[in-house]
Parts: structure tokens; sequence; C-alpha cells
């Protein structure tokens, strides 16, 4: 009976002005990226030096443009079901939704991701958000986390890293891990058991690789990590079973370096944050809706400009449902499958700001076990060859475990798990048979393989508000270095969010703002 | 009535005059002719360079230092999430009153064995150690002398030991036995170069956290350790002695969570060549008696 466009215009006054004007075209200033104009020329200022590519710096100074994000199609439900629906009155014990009464229409904070990173950023903005002031709701596809690479990882502990930031992270991270028995045990709720075996990292490096290592162990001491140089010499005195040809310098962790059990670290988080009143919701991204809002012009800033913003999500649930979670914040912690999720919200489909997408692939990696009488015994800590093959010793019974990661043009299928066995006869075994000779008489005993959140872009990891959509964050891409930096990154999400800045570590060098503006921050160090 | 303070008071009293003077000078209030001005684009186009991090700032246009009045009154101290934790009501459940009870306690505990840079650098760390074990209730063995040093229970000053750095004082032997030491307070015995004897026997807050400390420490000197009776150590910690190539004499006894006891120190004792290792039972002696047997 009414037209549709006529009564939507006169219930929201603000976008009347959208209707009026849809024909005139005029250029429009985008909030948040644009250069101020003054009405006097004479007060304008030099323009700035170039941070970006000319042609970019071009497109960055136009329209941000944000594509209508596709929207999937919902599913017709009578008018009065839906009107119950609305009630809550049928939403009761639905057993469709995971760990929930009624379906989440709503909420303050949105995680897409229930790994490590969904569940620790889940902890801290729970643990500070005063019991129910904070409504958090993490979004899971599979909470059995049959493919997650939280749980298929080797869970190693390292200070061994290049760069400041790591190296911290990587600190409070042995830190949160000593008091991680007593921070997320609560009533009824006993802490988990990480078992965490405290024999440090050992990397190996040539005549070429060995100003690198030292540079490192500089910076390493310098920010409190302990790290011993050993000279290859002191290197086969230490550890006897080692081969230490083409071994120019060597450097162990002496302290809260080593390996831990990361299934004992995710349940703990996820049971603490279950307790504390975190929502888990089974189902799997499908689509964002954005809302325009006017930003009204503001006199030596800038003129008014339309700003899509992101305000709900879509979700599917196990048999096809698809239902909406409106949100203040959206936090990204999808691991291996952010890059594709990161699209459905236009970041990599429009231009200006909206141009790159965020550079986070899955990479299938392989872990080996096998058994070797022969081998070096007790004393073994996660060694890195020179050759970027890696080995850790396995509970008590003469197990190892090794893998490597391969070259550029080496790089398996994403596809499925399946493991490729002759990787292990022509890559990993020969460089660590020849590093280690007890290791010649070997017997493969099983494997696994699992998906590095791949950074293609500099291999570290992405913390940060998205320049346009100030609602989104993101903390993933870590390329296998993940597990250990959880709780601090998980703190460091925390504060941006409630406080809008880093308050203990410094993580602006890791924003997404480097992916635009293509300046990338290297680790060296990548195992 | 002259006062007279030990040292380690006058240190105390020292870092809190110097800490209060810095923190009233940082809360400076920021003058009101600047928030008029315009808004500095060479500044907010270039990147901001500290030491050697360049932080990428796209610009921004809402900046609120430029906007507000009251940015007058701010400190420059954040007090958002401290205002949520104070608003974190106290919970009168018996559960959460326990809980508020234990994180008193162990902040209490913290404060009390926190590592104090300045003691270290006055009394060299050596000393160092030796005045906060022996104020605590432990014992300190110095190389060349025989008698332990402990504290006098009558008086609270410790008149045996130097309050000044005298190099030839080097502690050989600690005892810290039955003392609250946690991983924190660890830190306070460190750089020790000639630790041989260590006893560790009934502190109820070590674990393999704290083993993997001292095996770092101390894994180049140490020739005996004693950790009965601590029971929060496994089998991982007691693995993690292997790095101690010096070790000689390892005392065990009442690890009720350390699984696979006899086998790791079997292990250990293939790794390290002069180890012997008292409170272990490998067999049981009765079932190697020859059974009667009934036919």
């Amino acid at each position: 009976m009414f037209n549709r466009a006529v009564t939507a215009a006169q219930l929201k006054p603000w976008l009347k002005f959208n209707y009026i004007l849809k024909n005139v075209t005029f250029t429009v200033r985008s909030f948040c990226n644009s250069c101020p104009r003054y009405s006097n020329k004479d007060d304008e200022p030099v323009k700035p030096s170039i941070l970006v590519p000319e042609d970019f710096q071009a497109e960055l100074d136009g329209e941000t443009y944000c594509p209508p994000l596709a929207q999937p199609i919902k599913p017709h439900v009578h008018p009065i079901k839906k009107s119950f629906d609305l009630l809550g009155i049928t939403g009761r014990n639905d057993p469709k939704t995971h760990n929930n009464l009624y379906f989440p229409r709503h909420c303050d904070i949105l995680i897409i991701g229930g790994g490590i990173m969904g569940c620790s950023i889940a902890y801290w903005l729970k643990q500070r958000g005063h019991d129910n002031g904070l409504r958090v709701i993490v979004v899971e596809q599979d909470p059995s986390y049959t493919r997650a690479s939280t749980v298929l990882s080797v869970g190693g502990l390292r200070q061994q890293f290049s760069l400041p930031e790591n190296i911290e992270m990587s600190l409070y991270g042995a830190e949160f891990l000593r008091k991680s028995k007593k921070l997320l045990s609560g009533e009824g709720l006993e802490g988990p058991d990480v078992q965490f075996h405290p024999f440090g990292y050992l990397f190996l490096a040539t005549e070429k690789g060995a100003d690198q290592l030292i540079a490192n162990h500089k910076l390493q001491t310098s920010l409190g990590a302990k790290i011993q140089l050993l000279s290859a010499n002191k290197l086969k005195q230490k550890f006897p079973w080692i081969n230490t040809d083409g071994v120019e310098l060597a450097s162990l962790g002496l302290e809260n370096e080593g390996w831990f059990d990361p299934w004992s670290l995710l349940n703990g988080f996820r049971n603490k944050a279950l307790e504390m009143g975190v929502e888990f919701v089974k189902a799997e991204t499908v689509g964002f809706e954005t809302q325009e809002t006017i930003v009204p012009e503001q006199p030596g800033i800038g003129d008014s400009g339309c700003y899509h913003k992101l305000k709900r999500v879509h979700v599917r649930l196990v048999d096809g449902d698809i239902r909406t979670i409106d949100f203040s914040k959206c936090v990204m912690a999808a691991g291996a499958q952010s890059g594709k999720v990161s699209k459905l919200a236009g970041i990599g489909l429009g231009t200006g700001l909206l141009r790159n997408a965020l550079p986070v692939e899955p990479r299938k990696r392989y872990v080996y076990c096998f058994h070797a009488p022969e081998g070096p015994g007790l004393d073994c800590p996660l060694t890195v060859d020179t050759t970027g093959s890696y080995f850790r010793r396995e509970g008590l019974g003469g197990h190892y475990v090794a893998g490597k990661s391969p070259t550029a043009n080496e790089e398996p299928g994403v596809a499925n798990l399946d493991v490729d066995y002759t990787f292990f006869d022509q890559q990993v075994w020969p460089d660590v048979a020849l590093r280690v000779p007890g290791f010649e008489n070997i017997k493969l005993k099983s494997a696994w393989s699992g998906y590095y959140d791949y950074n293609t872009f500099d291999q570290n990891g992405v913390i940060g508000i998205h320049p346009y959509h100030t609602n989104f964050l993101f903390a993933t891409g870590f390329s296998g270095h993940g597990l250990q930096q959880a709780p601090a990154v998980g703190r460091a999400i925390m504060e941006l969010v409630l406080e809008g800045k880093f308050l203990t570590i410094d993580l602006s060098r890791f924003a997404f703002d480097r992916v635009i503006a293509n300046q990338p921050v290297f680790e060296q160090n990548i195992v | 009535m002259a006062i007279s303070y030990s040292r380690l008071t006058h240190l105390r009293l020292a870092e809190k005059f110097r800490r209060s003077c810095t923190s009233i000078s940082s809360q400076r209030p920021v003058p009101v002719s600047s928030q008029i001005s315009k808004i500095d684009h060479k500044k907010m186009m270039k990147p901001e360079k500290k030491e050697d991090r360049v932080i990428y700032e796209l610009p921004k246009v809402y900046v609120e230092e430029n906007t507000t009045g009251l940015a007058l009154f701010s400190s420059n101290t954040n007090y958002g999430i401290k205002v949520i934790e104070v608003m974190n009501a106290i919970k009168f459940t018996p559960y959460g009153l326990r809980q508020t009870w234990d994180l008193f306690q162990e902040d209490k505990l913290l404060r009390s064995q926190i590592y104090i840079k300045e003691r270290a650098e006055f009394l060299g760390p050596e000393l160092a150690t030796a005045h906060f074990l022996c104020f605590r209730g432990g014992k300190v063995r110095f190389h060349g002398q025989e008698d332990w040093i402990t504290q006098d229970p009558d008086s609270d000053m410790l008149t045996s030991l130097p309050k000044f750095y005298v190099e030839s004082y080097k502690v050989e032997a600690a005892d810290c036995s039955k003392m609250t030491l946690i991983y924190e307070g660890l830190e306070n015995m460190k750089n020790m170069e000639n630790l041989k004897w260590l006893s560790l026997e009934g502190c109820p807050h070590i674990d393999d956290w704290c083993l993997d400390r001292i095996s770092g420490e101390y894994g180049n000197t140490l020739e005996y350790l004693d950790i009965r009776n601590c029971h929060r150590v496994t089998d991982k910690g007691i693995a993690s002695l292997s790095k101690m190539k010096k070790l000689k004499t390892l005392i065990l006894g009442g690890h009720p969570e350390a699984k696979n006891l006899e086998l790791v120190c079997l292990m250990l004792e293939d790794i390290l060549p002069e180890i012997t290792i008292r409170g272990i039972v490998y067999c049981d002696e009765s079932l190697l008696k020859p059974s009667e047997a009934k036919e």
C-alpha cells in the first residue's frame, strides 16, 4: 500500500538526503583519509612527502569506495512465525545454536574465529568488561577444532626473534603461561596444566648467517631474554650428539623457552571465557551488512561525506539457517581463513583504503613423528638447522617430531590435510640425519599436517584497526608463531578496544597500514 | 635521638622520593594556546621515527587534543582501564572473598621478594643475594669460610654480613629450605658465578618454571641440588636439570605430581657424567626375593 522508499525516508530523516540528491553527482570527501581543504587558498599547507606510490596516492586522496556487499538470500519465514521469533519465544532451547538459549541478535564485540587468538581476546575483554558490562560473542565454525591451526601446532615457545615487538610478546607469553593455572581458574573450574617442557630452542647458523644471529642476540638480551651464543666447539661439548659441520655459531635459549601443550591452553582460555559469560556460536560467517552514515561537515577539517559503517554479520548455522548479529566492533581472528572472510567485509574489493585485501592465506605444513633409539636423549632442545628443518624430542620413549617449511615453489595444495610422506624422505630426513648421526636409523611412526595463517606480505601478524572500517580489528596472519603470542595479542586487542591505543607493548608497526603503505616489516627468524 | 636506618632502608627511601619527584613533573598542564592552532599537516603525514622504528601514520582528521578545551585538565596517564577494574565489585560469596584474600597475600609476597636493582648495584650480586636470603630466614656460606651465616635472632640487624661491597665474599652454598621463595624472588639470586650447593627442601612455591630458571642461571657451576618435598615439581622440571653438566648430587623425594620419575632419573644418569641421585627407588627390593613356590 505505501511506497517503501517514502516510508523509510520519513522514518530516518538523515537518509532523506540520499533520496533527494540521488541524481546529482558531486565529489564526496570520504571520512578518515582526506587532506583538509581551506576556503582561503593561502592557508593551504605544502604538499607532504609521499609515503605511497604516486598513482596510489591519487587514489587515496580521492574517495574510498565501499562496494555493496553481497547479501545472502534470507529464507522466507511466515510473518506470524517471524513475529514470535522476534519476541524470543521460539528461540528458547534451540538445539541448532551452540551453547545458548536464545540466539544472540546483538552484541558489543564480535570475534570471528574461536581458535587460540579468538579465545584469548574473549578472555581478556570479558575479564576487564566488568561482569555483564561487555557482551562478547565468538563465532566459531568448528568447535571440535578438527582443522584449526592451534591444536595441530608443534607448540613452541621462544624469544629468539629479530623484531623487538615479537620478543616482547613472547616474553609476556611465557609469563602468562607460568601464571595460567591461577589466572584461568574459577569457581569450580580448575586451571589448565600447560605441560611446559623447558628445554630451549637451538638455532644453528652458517658463516653467512652469523652476523644476523649476533645482532639478534644483542637485541634479545637487551629486552630481557636469556640467550647464550655458542661457538662450534662449545656446541659439540654441550651436545655431543650433534654434527657441527658447516655450523659457525649457535644460539641457545636458557630460560622461558621450550614447548607446551596447545590444547590445554586453548581449553583453559575457552572454559574461563565461558565461565565469565562469553557466548560461543557454532556458525560460519557468510556476509556483512553496512549502514550509510552521513558524516556532518566540520569547519576547518572537511566537507560532509558518506561513510559505510559495518553494522551486522550474517552467519549460517549447521542446518543452513541464516541469522544476523548486530555488533559494535568486530575482531578478525579467523586464522588461515581470515583473508577470505575479510573480503566479505569489502576489504580488498573497493578503492582507496579498501583496495588492499588482507594478505593472509592458508599454507599447509607437515609434521612427522619418528622413533630413533640412538637419538639425542633427554637433553634435546628444539633444534632449528641451517637448512630450515627442525626437530624436537617427544616424550621419554625415544620419539622425535620434525618438520620443515618448504620453499616457495614447493608449496603443497591446501584443499585438504593429507600428508605427503615423500617430503619427509626427500627433504626433512636428509637434513636431520646429516645434523644428528643418530637419526640415520629411524622408523617413521606417524605424521599430521596443519595450516599456517601465512601472511604473504611479510610473515608477521596483522594487529590493529582497519583505517576505513574503524570498528574492524585484525589479530591474524602470524605465520606459525601465533600460539606463543596469543596472550600478548589478546591483551593488546583489549587495550585497543577499551582504551583506543596500546598501553603495554607498542604494536603500531604491525598495523594494517603497512599493507597500504607497502612497507613490510620482515622477521628474519621464521621457522 | 638519632635514628639509624640500615643501608637498605636508605635505598628504599631514596627510591621512593625519586619516584614521587618524577610523577609530579610528568603531570604538566597543556597550555591553552596550542589547542586553537591549526592542525599541523607536515607532522601528520611524516612518519615519526622512534629510534629505528618507523610508525606509519595515515592522516588523522579528528584529533581530540585539538578540539576539546577540557584537555587542559587531563593527565598523561590513562585511567580508562583502571576505572573499569575499580568498578569491578568485590564478590561477597565465600569463593569471591577467598579469591580476594589470596590475591592480596600473593601481591604481598611478590612485593616482599621483588628484585631491587639498587641493592645488587651497591652490594654486588653475591652480597646482595646473601642479604636477601638471610633476611628471609635462609642460610648462606661463603667460599673459604666454614660457618653458615644466618639472621641473628636477637636483633634485626645482620651484624655478620658486610654492608658494603667486598670482593672476597663469594657465595658458595645457599640453604633456602622451607623459605617461601617464588619465581620472581629467584631473580635476586642471579649472576652468582660460584654457587655449588643449593637446597630448596620444603619450599612450597617451587615448580617447573623455577627449576628452569635455576638450571639456566647455575647450569655451569652447581654440584649439589636438593629439591625434596617441592610438591609442584613434575618430571619435566627434573628432566630440565639435564642442562646442568656439573651436577654431582641430586636429592629427590616427595613429588606427588611427577609421573615418570624413575625413567627420567635413569635418563639423567645416562647424560650427566658424575651424577648420583638419592631418594629414588628404582625397583622394589622385596620383588627380587625368591618366592616360595607351592606345588
